[in-house]
C-alpha cells in the first residue's frame, strides 16, 4: 500500500461515517495530522459544552444517604444538552446566582408512605425546561435509580443544572468513551510488538485492520511517512447525539484555533496592541 | 475453567452424575472440590467465624461459673461461748452456696427501674452489656457443747455438731439448700455477656429482630460492651500443662532436663513446676552423673532416689524398676548407678522425709512437724495433677519414675529431645477460662469480705444481714476493670497482670473485625531475641495462619487461627477414666513395675491412669467411639507405637481442625449420599443434615496437632483416588503433561497408609489471607502485608453503621465486591460488606508521577466517584455530677463572654441555646460543637480576669482544627450515673486526592502522585482508560505473580460477565485464562496497544490493562499534612510543642542536627536550635557568674551576693539551659557563667 498518498493533502481533511446511532458514531478520519485527530479526540471528551445539576438544595432528607451523597449522583445524571448553546456559563451571566439564560431548574419531592422500598428515579426530577430533562435509556424508560427509601423517609430537594466543560468536572463530558484507533498493521512501526511466539498469532487485529493493507515487513522502510487515517469511535452518555459531539467539538477546536491564530497575529504586529505589553518582548 | 475438576486424561471416563467412575465396574465414587466446597459451606453456615469465642464463653456460663462457686461452697465462722468455766461452747456459724442463675441483660435506670439492656442501647449510652448473677444460699448457726452427755463418746467435733443444729430454716431435712422468703436467691454481681452467647438478646434472632434492635446481621458477637465499647478477649497462648518435656540444654554445660507444668483438673492454683536435672554436680570426678529434682517449696535440689523413699519407694530394686522397668536394661541401669549410690545414706522414709523438710521452709521445728510438712508437701504440691488426697504415693512414685524414664531415655539418645515449639503441646486459653480464673479471684475475695464482715457482726453483737454483706460491686467492677483495661487480674495489683488481653475491637472493615475476634497472643517477651517461637511451625498447618502475622516486634507471637480450625472447650474426664478402666486398662496401683514393660502406657490429660496389653484393640474401640458420637469429637487419641505410649487427651485450649477420614481401603468415610444429603437441605430447616451429622456418621473428625502427627493425610480426594487406582491395578495413573495444567508437588501415588484427607487446603489460610486472590501465585511475605494492609482497608464494617457512633468510621461510596473472589470469601460476607472497587489497572509508565510505589489516577474516575468515602468521626461530653464543695459541675449551655472565662478561639455562633449544635450545621476547624461550662469555685481570681459577672469557666468542646464537615447526628441521653451526655457524629467526604494511600491486594501499596483527566490519560484503541496506573518496577523484586494472574482473571470475567475464582490451591492456570481471553479477541496476556493521552501517538510497549481489585487505605493526607510557622509553646521548657493535633514543630533531630555540622553551616545551626527554638536572655554578675535579679523596666541589675550593680553582662542562651542551671542550684550546684570581655 502506498501510504504517502493519504498524507498528500494534509489540508483536507475528510470523514467518513462508518456506522452512526443513538448513542455511537464510528467514522473514519483521513487527509489529516495525528495531531489534529488527537486534538479532536481530546476535545470531544473534556471540552464539549453540556448541561449537568451542579448545585442541590436540601429542603428535607430523611433517605439513609448523605445529602453530598445524593447530591454527587444528581450530577452523574446525563441531561439532555442539544440546546446547551441557548446558555450561557453562569460565570459569563450578569445573574447574580443563576438565572433562566444560565441554567435550569430541577425539582424532586417524593416521601415514601407505603411499606416496602420505593425507588426513585432520574425521571422523578421535574425540569423547569422541557429541553433539558434526564436522558432516558430506551431499556428502562424511568431512568436511574438514585434513591431507594423506606416508609416514612422523604426527600424534597432543588437542583440547579448549569452548562459546563468536562475539564472542570468530568460530569460535564459527553462521551463515555472514545475509541480512537490509526495505522491497525503497524506499518509506521511506532511500537515494537511483544510476543511469545508470532506476533500474527498473539496480536488479534482490530476490524479497522481491514481498511488498510498491511505493508511487506521486507520493503524498504519510509521513516518520514506519517499516520493520516484514524478510525473514530465516539460513544456518547446520551446527552448529545454522538454526531453533534463530532460536530461541536470541532466548532470549539476551530474557535480555540482562531482565539490562538489571533493572538499570535497580534503578537506578530506588536505595533496594533502597542498599549497593551510595553515589556520586553519574550525572547 | 473456574470449576476445577480433575482430569485423568484418557483413562477414566467422566461420567456427569458420579463423577469419575472407573471402567472396570467398581463402584468408587470420586469427589470433586465442589463436593469439598459443599461441606465446607455446611461447617460455616452452621458455625460462622468466632465460635470458638462463644462456645469458650458459654462454657464458662453454664459450667464453669457454678463449679466455682462449688469450689468454695461452705463458709464457716467458729466461735467460743464463754460457758461455765472449763465447759466452753463452740458456735459455729455457716453459710452456704447453692445454685447460681442468671439472666439476660438489664440495666438499673437511675430511677432504679429495671429495664431489659440490648446491646445496641449499651453501645450508645456507654452502658455495660452485664447480666446479674443470682447466688442461691442458706444460713444455719450450730452450737457445740462438749459437755453434753450425747457427746461424751464422740471425739470429732463434726459428729457432735450434727446433733446440735440450733438454727435453721433454709435446709429441708436432707441438708438440701431450699429457698424461702427469707432467702431469695441474692446478686453477687453483673456478668458482662458477650455477644451472641446464651443469655444475650441477640442469640437465636431473625434477621429482621435484629434489625430492630438496630443490629447488623452480619455480625456474629463474640466480644463484649464495656462502657459503650467493645472489647475482645485475645486468646493466650501457652504451654500445655501436665506434659513431660525432656530437653537437651548446652549451658552453662551439657545436661538433660525433664520439666512438667502440673495443675490438677478445674483448679485454679498455679501450676506447679517440676524439674528433672541430669548432672554432674556435688559428686565426684568420674562417678558419672547424677539426677536431681526440685519440689516446690523445697530450696535445694533432692536426688530423685530420696524422693521415691520419701513416698514409701524404699528398696534400690523397687525404685529401679519404676525407673527403668526392665532391670536388664543394663545401659539405663549405668546411668541410674550414681543416683541410687548417691542417696545411699537415706534408706528410711521417715530420714528422706527430713531429708526433704530439712531443705524446706520450716527450720527449728520438731522433727515430727518436719516429717508431717514434708509429706503433706508430697501430698499437696509434688504432681498435684495425679492427685491431692492421701494415698497418692504408688501413683506419683510411678509417674515420678515415668518423667526420669523419658530423661534417660533422651540422654541415652533412644528418644528424641522435645520440641518446645511443638503446636500440640501448647494450649490456648479463651473467654471462658480467662473469664473464670478472673472470676474465681473475684468470688473468693467476695467470700473473703463476706467472713470479714460476719466476723465484725459477731464480734460486736450485731445483726448480721446478708443483702448488706454481700458487695456485688466487687465482682461487677473487678470483671469490668480487667475488660475495661485489659489488665488481666486484680486492680490494685495492675502492673503484675497480663496487660493487653482486652482489646477494643477493630471496626474498621469487616474483615478486620472478624481477624481481631480469632486472634491469638504468645505472651512472651517481645524484645527477646529468641527467634524459635516467632517461627513458623509444621504443626500449625491448618491450625494458624501461615501469613497473617504483624511486621516487626510482635511478628510470629501474634498469631490468627485458619479458617476452619477450631479450639477444644474440654470435657470432663471422669467418663472417660470410667470408659478406660471399663476396657481394662489395669490401674497402676494394681500392676507389677516389670509388666510395665511388655504394655502401652495410658495417659489421660497427662496422668498415667495405667497400662494396657492391647492397645489396638482399645484404640480401635476409642476410635470407634468418637467416630460415633459416643464420646466428645473433641477428645484425642494419640498411639505413640513407639513409645508404647496411648495418650489420650481432653482437656480445653487445644486447636484442632476437621478433616475426612480415610478408610484402610483408600476410601473415603464419606459417601456421594452424604453430599447429596447436604445438598438437599438447608441449614435453617429443622431436618437439614447437619455438621454434627457429617461427625456422628464418622466421615469427618477432628485432629489436634498432637494426634495429626499420628495420622496420614491425604492434600485432595482427588489426589486418594490416584493412590486407590495403583494400590487397585498396579499402574500409575496417567499424568496430564499439557504444559497448560497446573504445576502440581510430587505426586503420592504409592502411598496406600493414607488415614485422613483434607477437606481443602485453602483452609489452611485465616481471615486476612482468605482475601488475597492466587496468594499461593504470591511470595510469601507479600501475602502478609496484605493481611496486615487489609485491615486498614475502607469498606463497609456493618450494614447499621448509620445506627452507631464510632469514634472515627470510613465508609466507600461504593464499594463492589471483587472480580476475583475466593471461595472462603463467601463464609467472611466479603461479597456483602466489600472493602474495595474494581479498577482498570494499567502497569506502565507514563510520565514519571508514579515512582517509588506512587499511582497516576484518573481524575474524571474520581469525579465520578471512584474511591470517594464518607469520613464519621463521634465527640462525647458529658456534664459532671454536681461535687461536694459546689464547684466543678459542668452544665450544656452556651457560654456568653460576659459571664463565662477562658472562651476558645472557635465560635460559639453555631451552638443553639441548649448548648447543642444542629444535625446539618457545616463545621470547621475550631468550632465549638458542644457548648458546657463549669462553675468558678468561689475563691479563684483566675489571674485576675475575673469581674462579678463572671460565673463559669468554658469548657466547650471544639473540632478537631483540622477537620471539617457536616453534623450528622446529635444524640442526647443520661449515662449509668443518671447523668446526662451527649454525642456529636460529624460526616464528611473524603475525595482522593494526591497523596491518599491505596493498596492492590498484594501488598502492593502505593499513594497517589498525581490525577490526569480522561483525555490525558494513556487510552487503548477502544477507549479504555485506566483508572490507576501502577509502575511496572513495582512487580520484580517483589514478586507478586498474583496481581497479575488477578488482573489477566478478572479481565476475562468482565467479558464473561462473571465473576472468577481465584481460590489457592485449585486448577486455574494462567495459561487457561489466556485460552479464553484470546477468543474473546484479547492478546493472551493481557497486553493492549496503548495511545498516548496528549500526543495520540501509539506507545512503544505495549501495556498490561485490565481490572483489579484496589483498597482504599486509611492514611490520607488531609490527616496528615502539617506546617507551622510559630505556634504553640512548652510551658515548661518554652520549646514548641510536638504533635500535629497541637499545632507543633517539626523537630529538628540529632541527625539533622549532624548534617549541618558537617555542612559547616554554624549560624544556620544556632538558628535552628536557640533563635527558632527557646531563645532566652539572662543577666549574670560579672564576679560570681550567676545570674543577677534584673529589672527590664527600670534598668536595674542587681547581684545580690556580691552586691554588685554595675559590673553586669547580658548573655543569650536557651531557655531550656536557663531552667537547668536553676534546677542545679537548687541541688546546691552552681553553674557559673563566666563572662569575659572578647580582646
Amino acid at each position: 500500500m502506498d501510504s504517502s498518498a493519504h498524507v498528500s493533502d494534509p489540508t483536507n481533511p475528510q470523514i467518513r461515517i462508518r456506522s452512526l446511532d443513538k448513542n455511537s458514531i464510528d467514522f473514519v478520519l483521513s487527509n489529516t495530522h495525528l495531531s489534529v485527530a488527537n486534538s479532536l479526540r481530546r476535545t470531544m471528551i473534556a471540552e464539549v459544552p453540556t448541561m449537568a445539576i451542579d448545585l442541590v438544595e436540601f429542603i428535607e432528607n430523611t433517605s439513609v444517604l448523605a445529602d453530598e451523597y445524593i447530591a454527587h449522583r444528581l450530577g452523574m445524571i446525563p441531561l439532555t444538552s442539544h440546546t446547551v448553546d441557548q446558555f450561557k456559563y453562569t460565570r459569563d451571566c450578569t445573574c447574580a446566582n443563576y438565572c433562566k439564560e444560565c441554567s435550569v431548574e430541577f425539582s424532586l419531592h417524593v416521601k415514601c408512605t407505603e411499606g416496602g422500598t420505593r425507588s426513585i428515579y432520574s425521571t422523578d426530577l421535574i425540569s423547569s425546561n422541557k429541553d433539558v430533562v434526564p436522558v432516558v435509556d430506551s431499556e428502562d424508560p424511568r431512568g436511574i435509580i438514585l434513591i431507594k427509601m423506606r416508609k416514612g423517609q422523604e426527600i424534597n430537594i432543588h437542583c440547579i443544572a448549569k452548562k459546563g466543560v468536562a475539564k472542570e468536572h468530568a460530569k460535564w463530558s459527553p462521551c463515555a468513551a472514545v475509541g480512537f484507533e490509526y495505522d491497525p498493521h503497524n506499518n509506521f512501526r511506532h511500537l515494537d510488538y511483544w510476543f511469545e511466539k508470532n506476533i500474527k498469532d498473539e496480536w488479534p487485529l482490530s476490524k479497522n485492520a481491514e481498511e488498510e493493507v498491511e505493508v511487506d515487513p521486507e520493503a524498504p522502510f519510509d521513516f518520514k511517512a506519517e499516520p493520516s487515517i484514524f478510525y473514530f469511535n465516539v460513544e456518547t452518555v446520551g446527552c448529545l447525539d454522538p454526531q453533534a459531539v463530532v460536530i461541536k467539538a470541532t466548532r470549539v477546536l476551530q474557535e480555540k484555533l482562531g482565539g490562538l491564530q489571533l493572538a499570535l497575529e497580534e503578537d506578530q504586529n506588536p505595533d496594533s496592541n502597542a498599549n497593551m505589553d510595553d515589556g520586553e518582548p519574550w525572547v | 475453567m473456574a470449576e476445577s475438576e480433575f482430569y485423568y486424561g484418557d483413562e477414566v471416563p467422566y461420567n456427569a452424575e458420579d463423577g469419575y467412575a472407573y471402567d472396570d465396574g467398581d463402584d468408587y465414587e470420586m469427589f470433586s472440590q465442589e463436593d469439598c466446597w459443599t461441606i465446607i459451606t455446611r461447617y460455616f453456615d452452621e458455625h460462622g467465624l468466632v465460635r470458638q469465642q462463644i462456645e469458650s464463653f458459654n462454657s464458662f456460663v453454664e459450667l464453669t461459673l457454678q463449679e466455682i462457686i462449688e469450689e468454695s461452697r461452705t463458709l464457716v465462722i467458729e466461735t467460743m461461748i464463754q460457758g461455765r468455766p472449763g465447759q466452753e461452747m463452740i458456735k459455729r456459724y455457716y453459710i452456704e452456696f447453692g445454685q447460681v442463675f442468671m439472666t439476660s441483660p438489664c440495666f438499673y435506670e437511675k430511677d432504679s427501674s429495671l429495664t431489659p439492656l440490648h446491646p445496641q442501647q449499651a453501645r450508645l449510652r456507654n452502658l455495660t452489656y452485664a447480666s446479674p448473677l443470682m447466688l442461691q444460699y442458706g444460713q444455719k448457726t450450730t452450737v457445740i457443747d462438749k459437755a453434753d452427755p450425747r457427746n461424751i463418746n464422740v471425739t470429732s467435733v463434726a459428729d457432735m455438731e450434727a446433733q446440735v443444729i440450733n438454727d435453721s430454716g433454709h435446709f429441708d431435712k436432707n441438708g438440701q439448700l431450699v429457698t424461702t422468703e427469707s432467702n431469695r436467691p441474692m446478686l453477687i454481681g453483673n456478668v458482662p455477656i458477650m455477644m451472641r452467647s446464651l443469655y444475650c438478646w441477640t442469640r437465636g434472632m431473625k434477621d429482621n429482630e435484629l434489625f430492630e434492635q438496630g443490629e447488623c446481621p452480619y455480625d456474629q458477637g463474640g466480644y463484649f460492651i464495656i462502657n459503650g465499647s467493645e472489647k475482645v478477649l485475645i486468646a493466650q497462648e501457652r504451654i500445655a500443662t501436665n506434659t513431660v518435656l525432656v530437653f537437651k540444654k548446652n549451658l552453662p554445660y551439657p545436661h538433660y532436663t525433664a520439666e512438667i507444668r502440673s495443675q490438677a483438673e478445674r483448679v485454679s492454683k498455679q501450676p506447679s513446676p517440676l524439674f528433672l536435672k541430669m548432672s554432674n554436680k556435688g559428686v565426684e570426678k568420674g562417678s558419672g552423673q547424677t539426677i536431681q529434682t526440685s519440689i516446690p517449696y523445697i530450696r535445694a535440689d533432692i536426688p530423685v532416689v530420696v524422693v521415691f523413699r520419701a513416698l514409701g519407694m524404699v528398696t534400690a530394686k523397687d525404685i529401679l524398676e519404676h525407673i527403668a522397668y526392665d532391670v536388664n536394661d543394663t545401659q539405663m541401669m549405668e546411668m541410674l548407678r550414681p543416683s541410687v549410690e548417691e542417696a545411699f545414706v537415706i534408706q528410711d522414709r521417715d530420714v528422706a522425709l527430713d531429708y526433704i523438710a530439712k531443705r524446706g521452709t520450716t527450720v527449728g521445728t520438731s522433727r515430727d512437724k518436719r516429717l508431717r510438712y514434708a509429706a503433706e508437701i508430697l501430698q499437696k504440691e509434688f504432681l498435684p495433677h495425679i492427685g491431692t488426697q492421701a494415698h497418692n504415693e504408688t501413683v506419683k512414685a510411678y509417674f515420678f519414675g515415668y518423667m526420669i524414664h523419658r530423661l534417660l531415655l533422651c540422654a541415652l539418645e533412644r528418644r528424641e529431645p522435645d520440641d518446645r515449639d511443638h503446636y500440640g503441646k501448647k494450649r490456648m486459653d479463651l473467654g471462658g477460662p480467662l473469664m473464670s480464673s478472673l472470676f474465681r479471684m473475684l468470688f473468693r475475695k467476695m467470700t473473703k469480705d463476706l467472713s470479714t464482715y460476719m466476723k465484725k457482726c459477731i464480734d460486736t453483737n450485731r445483726d448480721f444481714n446478708m443483702l448488706m454483706a454481700v458487695k456485688s460491686t466487687t465482682i461487677s467492677n473487678g470483671l469490668r476493670y480487667a475488660l475495661a483495661t485489659g489488665n488481666w487480674g486484680d486492680q490494685k495489683k495492675a502492673m503484675q497482670a497480663r496487660a493487653g488481653v482486652s482489646q477494643v475491637l477493630n471496626r474498621y472493615t469487616f474483615a478486620s473485625t472478624l481477624s481481631h475476634l480469632r486472634r491469638c497472643n504468645t505472651p512472651i517477651g517481645r524484645d527477646g531475641k529468641i527467634a524459635k517461637p516467632r517461627q513458623l511451625h509444621n504443626t500449625h498447618w491448618g491450625l494458624v495462619c501461615p501469613a497473617e502475622t504483624p511486621e516487626g516486634q510482635a511478628c510470629g507471637l501474634v498469631k490468627n487461627l485458619a479458617l476452619m480450625a477450631h479450639v477444644t472447650v474440654g470435657v470432663p474426664s471422669a467418663p472417660i477414666r470410667n470408659f478406660l478402666s471399663e476396657w481394662s486398662v489395669e490401674s497402676l496401683t494394681e500392676v507389677e513395675a516389670s509388666s510395665v514393660l511388655s504394655a502401652t502406657k495410658v495417659f489421660l490429660n497427662g496422668e498415667w491412669v495405667g497400662i494396657h496389653r492391647n492397645p489396638d484393640e482399645l484404640v480401635a474401640c476409642m476410635l470407634d467411639a468418637r467416630r460415633k458420637a459416643d464420646i466428645a469429637f473433641e477428645i484425642s487419641i494419640v498411639r505413640d507405637v513407639r513409645e508404647h505410649e496411648l495418650r489420650i487427651h481432653a482437656d480445653s485450649g487445644r486447636v484442632c481442625r476437621p478433616l475426612l477420614i480415610v478408610e484402610p481401603d483408600l476410601r473415603l468415610k464419606l459417601t456421594r449420599a452424604h453430599v447429596d444429603a447436604i445438598e438437599r437441605t438447608d441449614v435453617a430447616e429443622d431436618d437439614a443434615y447437619k455438621w454434627g451429622d457429617l461427625l456422628a456418621d464418622g466421615t469427618i473428625e477432628y485432629l489436634d496437632a498432637e494426634e495429626e502427627e499420628t495420622a496420614m493425610i491425604c492434600m485432595t480426594p482427588q489426589e486418594l483416588a490416584e493412590s486407590y487406582w495403583y494400590k487397585r491395578t498396579g499402574t500409575v495413573p496417567h499424568e496430564e503433561v499439557s504444559l497448560a495444567s497446573r504445576v502440581r508437588s510430587r505426586r503420592n501415588v504409592f502411598i496406600n497408609t493414607w488415614t485422613h484427607c483434607e477437606i481443602h487446603p485453602s483452609m489452611i489460610l485465616g481471615i486476612c489471607a482468605s482475601i488475597v486472590p492466587f496468594p499461593d501465585h504470591n511470595q510469601s511475605p507479600r501475602n502478609t502485608y496484605q493481611s496486615a494492609m487489609g485491615k486498614q482497608a475502607m469498606g463497609i464494617m456493618l450494614t447499621n453503621f448509620q445506627l452507631r457512633m464510632d469514634t472515627l468510621n470510613n465508609i466507600l461510596y461504593y464499594p463492589q465486591k471483587p472480580l476475583a473472589t475466593t471461595r472462603a470469601m463467601d463464609y467472611l460476607k466479603f461479597s456483602y460488606l466489600p472493602a474495595g472497587q474494581n479498577a482498570i489497572v494499567g502497569i506502565m509508565c507514563y510520565g514519571g508521577y508514579n515512582q517509588e510505589d506512587s499511582v497516576i489516577m484518573n481524575q474524571s474516575s474520581i469525579d465520578r466517584g471512584l474511591f470517594r468515602s464518607l469520613y464519621f468521626r463521634t465527640y462525647q461530653d458529658e456534664e459532671d455530677k454536681q461535687s461536694l464543695n459546689g464547684a466543678g459541675s459542668g452544665n450544656f449551655e452556651r457560654p456568653t463572654p460576659d459571664t463565662t472565662l477562658r472562651l476558645k478561639r472557635g465560635t460559639y455562633e453555631k451552638l443553639e441555646d441548649d448548648g447543642l449544635i444542629a444535625p446539618g450545621t457545616r463545621v470547621t476547624g475550631d468550632d465549638i460543637i458542644i457548648g458546657k461550662t463549669t462553675a468558678i469555685p468561689s475563691d479563684s481570681m483566675e489571674l485576675g480576669q475575673r469581674t462579678l459577672n463572671h460565673t463559669k469557666i468554658d469548657a466547650s468542646r471544639a473540632l478537631r482544627s483540622t477537620e471539617r464537615g457536616i453534623i450528622d447526628q446529635v444524640m442526647l441521653t443520661t449515662n449509668d450515673n443518671g447523668c446526662t451526655f451527649v454525642k456529636v457524629r460529624i460526616r464528611s467526604t473524603r475525595v482522593p486526592q494526591m497523596g491518599d494511600k491505596f493498596a492492590s491486594r498484594h501488598g502492593q501499596k502505593g499513594t497517589v502522585g498525581i490525577t490526569y483527566r480522561t483525555e490525558d490519560m494513556p487510552f487503548s484503541a477502544e477507549g479504555i482508560v485506566p483508572d490507576i496506573i501502577i509502575n511496572p518496577h513495582a512487580i520484580p523484586s517483589r514478586m507478586t505473580i498474583g496481581h497479575l494472574v488477578e488482573c489477566l482473571l478478572s479481565k476475562l470475567s468482565t467479558l464473561m460477565g462473571s465473576v472468577g475464582d481465584a481460590t489457592p490451591f485449585t486448577d486455574v492456570t494462567v495459561d487457561a485464562i489466556s485460552e479464553e481471553l484470546m477468543e474473546h479477541g484479547y492478546q493472551r496476556r493481557g497486553f493492549e496497544v496503548m495511545y498516548n493521552g496528549h500526543t495520540g501517538k501509539k506507545l512503544a510497549a505495549q501495556v498490561f490493562l485490565g481490572p483489579t481489585y484496589y483498597q482504599r487505605l486509611k492514611h490520607m493526607v488531609d490527616d496528615k499534612i502539617h506546617s507551622r510557622a510559630r505556634g504553640p509553646l512548652q510551658i515548661l521548657t518554652r520549646q514548641p510543642v510536638e504533635g500535629r493535633a497541637r499545632d507543633g514543630g517539626l523537630r529538628f533531630g540529632e541527625m539533622e542536627r549532624d548534617v549541618m555540622i558537617a555542612h559547616g553551616v554554624a549560624q544556620f545551626l544556632k538558628e535552628r536550635l536557640f533563635d527558632v527554638s527557646d531563645a532566652y536572655r539572662v543577666h549574670v554578675c560579672d564576679l560570681c557568674g550567676l545570674m543577677v535579679v534584673a529589672s527590664l523596666k527600670k534598668n536595674q541589675f542587681e547581684c545580690r551576693a556580691c552586691k554588685n550593680k554595675t559590673r553586669i553582662s547580658q548573655v543569650h542562651i536557651p531557655y531550656a539551659c536557663k531552667l537547668l542551671f536553676q534546677e542545679l542550684m537548687s541541688m546546691n550546684i552552681a553553674p557559673r557563667l563566666m563572662v569575659s570581655a572578647q580582646p
